[in-house]
């Protein structure tokens, strides 16, 4: 057994009790040490005095070399029991007298002579002195002191320093004990209580232990601390217990928020995916993922480094927090879209460590219209995506519906946007009907409405088996749109050009889509209100207009563009009364080119502006030109078309006037020509225009006249002055279809109305008898020349400067090519 | 052991004292032939101990010198021994010299006076001239203390041991101590010579 494992009751004793024991047993030796150093001490002192007693007596004996006298002297020292012997030197060392002891050892050698002083033997003493005659040395006197009586004494000492050494075993033994126990019990029975706290793990025992001192200030220490702990304790586990009422109360906030949860160790890289996270793409909750790649793997390829670089940036601290929407794959194959949120937990380096967060299913917010709440364009290409992939592996057909309303325009411009918002919301629900009832054989996930864009709508027909499936949901649609739409009590009718893309004309999304649009603009062309399959000839129609699109554009930077000129003739004295400015396009590749190839594609976009406003100026400048060359001439009038675009541009005026001041040209001999139908798209903007323009003094001709449908009260409104017979009538005057009827009609109302009239593709002498007999005014056409190039037309005015007048006669150009 | 040896140092004392008067009568040289050179040594060193051991009267001792002055006659035959063995010595703070007379009147200044045998017929005139004066006077006579001397030389079984009159050293008022006095062979008072008095 070892120190350290004896009891501290035990140990304490042990320690005291040999503390003592040795205290007491250095003080014996010490004591010891003194006495035997005393003893030899005074003996040395005793012994010296009773020498220099002897030495002065035996003196003289010595000077007088007196022996006998001297050893009476030394027998003196009978009295002294101790002394076993004495002796007297003379100068020279010799022995001059002695004496021994008779009870002393008989054997006992005397010394020889030696320096004064006293010389310890084992248990003698021979002390040496000089003796000294009135101060003179005589001898020396040496004494043999027998010491065998301290070792007496100091055994006398020894026994009562073991005795002292008992009694004070004894006594620290029992005060020890006393004081090791006060110390001692107090520390064993708070080890006890300790011990007692570690197996049974209850806090609230308390050592009760009455003491005082240091041990006390212990015990009092020892429970506040368990008073502590216990506390500490009590108050873990209301923290523990309402930590997991919050835990259970936030995952309940979870699961009704629908959002998945996600926890990321950064430092073991594993991370943990709630169920409902799980679910959110399609997979079961069963199926548990620990590894962030195969979240980074879900995300579509487009999103990935985006989303990798936002927790990059949230980890290196650049963001507050990591905020990511993005796409991943369901497990259906489909794409959802997610948005994460999350934040980074850090070090005090501010490093990142964990990462947690929630993941919420946006896909309603994302794809959906907010209008409508039909998909949007994105979510339909996304889709369109995944019905390709599906079609390309089982060789599916699928096909693309790009449907647009005709007259949206016409009603949010005059019934107000919330109509127009009231219309879309009515036919996004007629199209999902339509498409619900139309496909049985799929399901939602194969069919999809989406809103593309302002009136735009596209339809992914999934499965079907054949064309005739995709013109049948088409002809449905295009019924359906044919009921009325009810908007504060009125009732509109609206229609809608459908183009059809079959899965087997594209490869790509847009380019479906594109393919799609492209045969709803087909449909538009072919009279609206229908529906059209895509095919490889409206892609190169597409294409064409495409390039004609740019074309145009090079060709007013590059003055490739010309205005040719056909002659409107008078009928009151057959003589020209005007020209019309035709554009035509030098294309330096194609020649020759006719508006009708490019005006309607210019028609779509800004440059029938820039193509108007150019020919205005050029028309302006050529005839005032040629007003000055002629002077003796009837001024001339030059009539240019005005597009619906350009009408509606409120630059016109600006145009006008600028065109008029650049050639000096009279704004009576400037006439506008526009269409029933441009007047009739902003009918009350253009009432206005037209007033400025009349106020200016300029001319204003109704083209194409009954083609479009025209409200009889605006024509007496509007401003013109002349109205053009399309062509369609004249050519038809002669076959008896009503169309002589018509044009005579016309020609009444026109008079009736202050009006005069320009018969358009005069090609005949017999439409010219006619028209003469019907009292036209005027008329233009092939019969009397087909538009020409201003080189051309100035002969005629040569021929009539020549002549005196302008006459179509003189030039007749045989007819043959086409006019627009 | 010692009764054999006291017993035959009384015979011995009387066969000593018989030989002195024989030596003294006739057979004196041959006797101080032998013995001269050592044993003039020993009595130098004995009076050197007696000056040691006796006190002069106040102003007995000349202040001025400091020495102790040893008067011996020039024709003394030891007194070469003598005077190498005492000379110098100190007694106390005070030098012995040795001063050789060759009268008596030149007596003044000794403080110890040593007369030999040889001075046995001044010895008589010398000792009653200095009588009551603190002069220590020494001799080797055999009546050198009746005549008023204070100590005087003998031998003891071939040693030299002396005898002392105290009541001569009183009426000179030297003080012999009391330790001589123990190793003297025999003190006398002086009741012989009462008639110096």
């Amino acid at each position: 057994m070892r120190i350290r494992d004896i009891s501290i009751r035990t140990n304490l004793a042990l320690l005291i009790l040999s503390a003592s024991a040795l205290a007491v047993v250095l003080a014996s030796f010490g004591f010891a040490i003194y006495e035997r150093q005393s003893y030899r001490a005074s003996s040395v002192r005793e012994l010296t005095a009773l020498a220099d007693t002897l030495g002065a007596n035996t003196a003289a004996s010595l000077a007088f070399n007196d022996q006998s006298t001297a050893k009476e002297m030394l027998g003196a020292l009978k009295t002294e029991p101790h002394v076993l012997a004495a002796c007297l030197y003379d100068n020279q060392g010799r022995i001059f007298v002695e004496y021994r002891n008779s009870s002393g050892p008989s054997k006992l050698v005397l010394p020889t002579r030696q320096p004064d002083g006293a010389d310890f033997d084992h248990d003698s003493l021979a002390l040496f002195r000089g003796v000294l005659l009135n101060g003179e040395r005589t001898g020396t006197i040496a004494l043999i002191f027998d010491l065998s009586d301290f070792r007496f004494r100091l055994f006398e000492y020894a026994k009562i320093a073991v005795l002292v050494l008992v009694l004070s075993v004894l006594i620290t033994f029992l005060a020890s004990s006393r004081l090791a126990g006060s110390i001692a019990d107090p520390l064993i029975q708070l080890a006890a209580v300790a011990h007692r706290i570690s197996t049974d793990k209850d806090y609230s025992v308390r050592a009760q232990i009455r003491t005082g001192g240091e041990t006390g200030l212990l015990v009092d220490s020892f429970n506040d601390m368990l008073s502590q702990i216990e506390s500490r304790e009590r108050a873990l586990k209301e923290a523990l217990g309402s930590l997991q009422e919050s835990e259970e109360r936030y995952a309940l906030a979870a699961r009704g928020a629908n959002d998945g949860l996600w926890d990321w160790n950064l430092a073991t890289n594993e991370i943990y995916f709630s169920p409902r996270w799980n679910h959110m793409l399609g997979y079961a909750t069963s199926e548990t993922w620990s590894c962030p790649e195969q979240w980074f793997s879900h995300i579509h390829a487009d999103d990935r480094e985006q989303v990798r670089a936002e927790i990059a940036a949230h980890c290196e601290g650049k963001t507050p927090e990591f905020v990511s929407e993005c796409r991943m794959r369901h497990k259906s194959g489909g794409y959802i879209w997610t948005l994460s949120r999350g934040i980074a937990i850090r070090d005090q380096s501010g490093t990142a460590l964990r990462m947690a967060g929630s993941q919420t299913d946006i896909t309603e917010g994302k794809i959906a219209d907010p209008l409508t709440h039909l998909p949007n364009r994105l979510y339909f290409i996304d889709r369109l995506e995944s019905a390709i992939e599906t079609a390309r592996q089982q060789g599916a057909l699928f096909a693309v519906l790009f449907v647009d309303l005709d007259q949206f325009k016409m009603v949010n411009d005059s019934l107000g946007h919330a109509a127009g918002d009231e219309l879309l919301i009515d036919v996004a629900g007629r199209l999902r009907t339509s498409i619900r009832t139309g496909s049985r054989l799929g399901g939602p996930a194969q069919s999809v409405v989406a809103r593309i864009g302002g009136d735009e709508f596209a339809i992914l027909l999934g499965h079907i088996r054949h064309d005739s499936d995709a013109s049948i949901v088409a002809s449905r649609i295009l019924e359906r749109l044919n009921e009325p739409f009810q908007f504060e009590g009125r009732s509109m009718f609206v229609s809608a050009s459908i183009g059809i893309a079959l899965s087997s004309t594209g490869s790509t999304a847009e380019e479906l889509l594109r393919n799609a649009d492209t045969a709803m603009y087909q449909a538009k062309t072919n009279g609206k209100a229908r529906s059209e399959f895509f095919n490889e000839g409206m892609r190169e129609r597409a294409v064409t207009r495409f390039e004609i699109e740019t074309g145009l554009r090079k060709a007013i930077e590059r003055q490739q563009l010309l205005v040719y000129y056909q002659p409107i003739i008078s009928l009151r004295d057959d003589r020209i009364y005007a020209f019309e400015a035709l554009i035509r396009w030098n294309h330096p590749e194609r020649g020759l080119i006719l508006p009708g190839e490019f005006i309607p594609v210019a028609e779509e976009s800004e440059i029938i502006v820039l193509l108007g406003r150019w020919v205005l100026r050029e028309s302006c400048r050529q005839m005032a030109e040629w007003q000055r060359s002629f002077p003796s001439l009837r001024p001339l009038t030059i009539s240019v078309n005005v597009s619906t675009r350009q009408l509606s541009d409120a630059r016109l005026i600006e145009d006008v006037k600028s065109a008029l001041a650049d050639s000096g040209l009279n704004p009576a001999s400037l006439a506008l020509e526009m269409t029933e139908g441009s007047i009739m798209q902003n009918a009350q903007q253009t009432l206005a225009t037209l007033d400025r323009l009349r106020a200016m003094k300029v001319g204003l001709e109704i083209d194409d006249f009954g083609t479009g449908y025209s409200s009889l009260s605006y024509l007496q409104r509007l401003p013109f002055h002349i109205l053009k017979i399309d062509r369609s009538f004249i050519r038809e005057m002669a076959a008896g279809n009503g169309s002589l009827d018509i044009v005579k009609a016309i020609l009444q109302l026109a008079h009736s109305l202050k009006l005069e009239v320009i018969a358009e593709g005069v090609e005949t002498e017999q439409q010219l008898c006619m028209l003469r007999e019907l009292d036209c005014n005027y008329v233009q056409g092939y019969f009397f020349s087909k538009p020409v190039d201003a080189v051309t037309a100035e002969k005629f005015f040569q021929d009539a400067s020549d002549s005196g007048l302008i006459s179509p006669a003189s030039v007749m150009v045989p007819a043959g090519d086409f006019e627009e | 052991m010692e009764r054999p040896f006291a017993h035959l140092s009384v015979s011995a004392r009387i066969l000593v004292f018989l030989c002195l008067i024989l030596l003294v009568s006739g057979v004196r040289q041959p006797a101080r032939a032998q013995t001269t050179a050592e044993e003039y040594q020993v009595k130098g060193a004995f009076i050197f101990h007696f000056a040691q051991l006796v006190d002069w009267p106040a102003g007995a001792l000349n202040s001025g010198s400091n020495s102790i002055n040893l008067c011996i006659f020039d024709d003394e035959p030891g007194r070469q021994e003598l005077q190498s063995t005492i000379e110098g010595k100190q007694v106390g703070a005070r030098a012995i010299h040795v001063h050789l007379l060759s009268a008596t009147q030149e007596l003044q200044g000794c403080n110890i006076l040593f007369l030999s045998r040889d001075e046995s017929r001044r010895q008589t005139a010398i000792l009653r001239g200095l009588r009551g004066i603190p002069v220590l006077m020494v001799g080797e006579t055999s009546n050198f203390l009746s005549e008023g001397g204070m100590i005087r030389f003998h031998l003891v079984e071939g040693k030299i041991r002396f005898d002392i009159n105290l009541g001569a050293a009183d009426s000179s008022h030297l003080k012999i101590s009391s330790r001589l006095l123990l190793l003297a062979t025999s003190v006398t008072y002086g009741s012989d010579v009462g008639q110096g008095r």
